[in-house]
């Protein structure tokens, strides 16, 4: 673990928390080999997820009024999806006709505060499935709360995450910064590391297949 | 393989994490209709009419959450044992965190390591021929 330092966000007691936290967010953005190389697997895991908490944050404020602004103008889509499913007592249409309206900022305050409170979980989750893959490709060398460490700090694209087309990307080279991360932490292959982050998608080809499918469709409707 | 018994700890890891992982997921299946949901299938099996390994996961997990064994073993075998690993990790990590059941450190040799990773990656093959034998010749496997 020679030449591994904290971050600058775990150093923002020093440099000052808006400092750590913008230089680390460019760091894992755009100096990833660096940052990775550097990244301590026994760090503190609660500083990596409050990053990444605040990279959610960030993201849900800006992704709010565009989500509100796009569920309203879909809202007959919505209603019909919600008639199919099992049966709503009548007045709950109503509520939801009045919760979904345009501009409303109920949705954007429940689309915030779902975000935030989904995160930690979430950042769980994909650690856990993440590791998983890790022990089975042999890349789990520092244990779980390392990939925890890669998982959270590779949330920092989900800032551009509300912005169509560039939300996408920033999808995938999340998924880029995590298998680049769990190589550098686990001291691994890249190889190995690519194959646990890539693994669940591969055997589940038809997600895969059906994520660019819908991803091409999307992309060529908005041509059309 | 060599087992190691810690002291009796609550210290946090992969196993609560995935117990974490299939809570969140059984529950999601009990309380949310997502089969029911319109945009919601394979759109592999859709366009080629051939299941993914993944096929009948869904069912797995929303007749997992209902005790329905039988039924989830019939729409995905290994989904099934996947799930019940799952139930098993939220019971394990429930008596770590709440006792302080300390939860053993397996070693592994490399080639039992090896000899793991083949296994897994049989059952998967088996487990796809045998989903795609129930979507594909029903006649032959009594799907």
């Amino acid at each position: 673990m020679l030449g591994r330092a904290p971050t600058a966000w775990e150093r923002r007691a020093e440099l000052g928390a808006w400092t750590g936290l913008w230089r680390t967010w460019k760091e894992v953005l755009f100096a990833p080999e660096a940052f990775w190389k550097t990244l301590r697997p026994d760090g503190p895991a609660q500083d990596a997820l409050f990053f990444g908490w605040l990279v959610a944050i960030a993201g849900a404020v800006i992704q709010a009024p565009l989500l509100a602004l796009q569920i309203a103008g879909h809202w007959e889509e919505f209603r019909e999806l919600f008639s199919t499913l099992s049966s709503h007592p009548a007045d709950w249409r109503g509520d939801l006709d009045r919760l979904f309206s345009s501009g409303s900022s109920l949705v954007m305050v429940l689309i915030l505060v779902a975000g935030l409170v989904a995160y930690p979980l979430s950042a769980v989750v994909t650690a856990a499935i993440n590791h998983l893959f890790c022990l089975l490709f042999g890349a789990g060398k520092y244990g779980f709360w390392a990939t925890f460490r890669v998982v959270a700090y590779a949330s920092a694209p989900l800032v551009f995450s509300a912005i169509p087309v560039v939300g996408s990307l920033a999808g995938m080279w999340g998924l880029v910064l995590t298998a680049w991360g769990l190589a550098r932490i686990q001291e691994t292959t890249v190889g190995r590391a690519a194959a646990a982050v890539f693994a669940l998608q591969v055997a589940l080809c038809c997600c895969v297949c059906g994520g660019l499918g819908f991803g091409l469709s999307a992309v060529l409707a908005s041509f059309t | 393989m060599q087992l190691t018994w810690p002291a009796p700890n609550r210290k946090i890891g992969i196993i609560d994490a995935l117990a974490l992982t299939g809570l969140i997921g059984l529950l999601v299946a009990r309380f949310i209709p997502v089969a029911r949901l319109p945009f919601w299938g394979c759109a592999l099996r859709r366009t080629t009419g051939w299941p993914c390994p993944g096929c009948g996961l869904t069912r797995v997990a929303d007749r997992m959450s209902h005790f329905n064994v039988a039924g989830a073993w019939d729409a995905n075998p290994l989904g099934t044992i996947a799930a019940a690993l799952f139930m098993a990790a939220i019971v394990v990590s429930a008596l770590h965190l709440l006792f302080k059941v300390p939860l053993p450190e397996v070693h592994l040799t490399r080639r039992e390591k090896v000899w793991i990773r083949v296994g897994i990656v049989c059952a998967v093959v088996i487990n796809w021929m045998w989903v795609a034998a129930k979507a594909k010749f029903p006649e032959y496997v009594g799907g």
